[in-house]
């Protein structure tokens, strides 16, 4: 074992931990919004597999899961609002197209089997390969995984709590 | 750099974030409850430096840093070595012991730094070791490191998220107001 494990371990606890967070939501459960500035859940997964995607497309160098798996039109997400996995208002959020959970999923797997052919073929010599980014500027593999890892986490604490604000304890 | 510096990212990550999340926040805006039974922000945070301490502290032999430490007395808190919230009831939570937001600002940080500290001396056969944090519970290293990182991060974007619900979307804290103005240039 090795660094890398961690680093493994780390995107599997997550994914495990998504699946397990939405298993058995209603579609008005996973479309609630706690607030007028809160985002779904179902917005929350569609982002999270979007920016996991991107990353990766970074990364590799390859075309997207999404353009090549034919995701847009799977999922129905075709405005150009939508098309970096992000966007700018709460109008939006609440437009986002109703996509069914399991189609999301799906994707999500296409996207982390994706994730994990890369992983397998890097060594610790790739994590200083730096990338250019508009946002971020020069981001190293390294910081690239650390950083997905957060963000992906995070965001399923807050699925976790908006599922927890629609069911109560033992939820 | 290496898969080690990854690892590393996401504790660093934690602690930036967590200053940046908590910053300027009211006393009443740390008590929020959303509806009685969310956490509020004081005990996620209370919740999971309790979590890292233990967590930590008993797979390193790092002993206890909330009783030797003499964070139960300063925090004025209960010093029940083994209590890091987990079971609490709705009526708990709602009646948690009044703390020093400043200084529980202070224990999670010190947590945090320890880990860090603690993390740099390990190298990757260290990895597969096996870890005892808690009774009946083994982990190895990765998953250790692997396990600190996602939950506080979960725990992390809760607050983030009762940060939100708040304050909107304006009263995000620096770094997402930043981004929110770059997402929004034509």
């Amino acid at each position: 074992m090795s660094f890398k494990d961690a680093v493994l371990n780390g995107l599997d606890e997550f994914l495990q931990g998504l699946k397990k967070a939405v298993d058995g939501l209603s579609a008005e459960e996973l479309r609630f919004q706690a607030s007028p500035t809160s985002n779904h859940i179902t917005w929350l997964v569609w982002h999270m597999s979007r920016v996991e995607d991107n990353w990766l497309t970074r990364v590799s160098g390859t075309d997207s899961v999404w353009d090549t798996g034919g995701w847009a039109e799977k999922t129905g997400v075709t405005g150009e609002v939508y098309a970096g996995g992000n966007n700018k208002t709460m109008e939006e959020v609440s437009a986002l197209p109703d996509i069914p959970i399991a189609t999301l999923l799906d994707y999500y797997d296409a996207v982390r089997a994706r994730t994990l052919g890369v992983l397998d073929g890097m060594t610790d010599a790739d994590m200083e390969i730096g990338h250019e980014n508009p946002r971020y500027g020069t981001t190293t593999n390294a910081w690239i995984f650390g950083h997905i890892i957060v963000e992906e986490s995070q965001h399923l604490g807050q699925i976790a709590f908006i599922r927890g604000m629609q069911r109560g304890l033992g939820a | 750099m290496s898969f080690k510096d990854s690892v590393r990212i996401g504790l660093d990550r934690n602690l930036e974030g967590m200053r940046q999340v908590l910053d300027g926040l009211t006393p009443e805006e740390l008590l929020w409850q959303a509806i009685p039974t969310t956490n509020h922000i004081t005990w996620i945070l209370w919740h999971m430096a309790r979590g890292e301490d233990i967590f930590v502290g008993r797979a390193l032999d790092l002993g206890s840093s909330w009783i030797d430490g003499d964070w139960a007395s300063s925090l004025r808190f209960g010093e029940d070595d083994d209590d890091t919230g987990a079971g609490w009831t709705i009526e708990q939570v709602a009646a948690m012991p009044e703390v020093s937001i400043d200084l529980l600002r202070d224990y999670h940080s010190a947590g945090g730094e320890r880990t860090l500290a603690e993390f740099e001396k390990l190298t990757d056969p260290d990895m597969d070791r096996v870890y005892h944090p808690m009774p009946r519970w083994d982990v190895t290293g990765a998953q250790l490191f692997s396990i600190i990182v996602t939950e506080r991060s979960a725990h992390m974007g809760q607050i983030a998220f009762s940060r939100g619900m708040q304050r909107g979307l304006e009263g995000q804290d620096q770094r997402a107001r930043e981004w929110m103005r770059e997402m929004r240039r034509p």
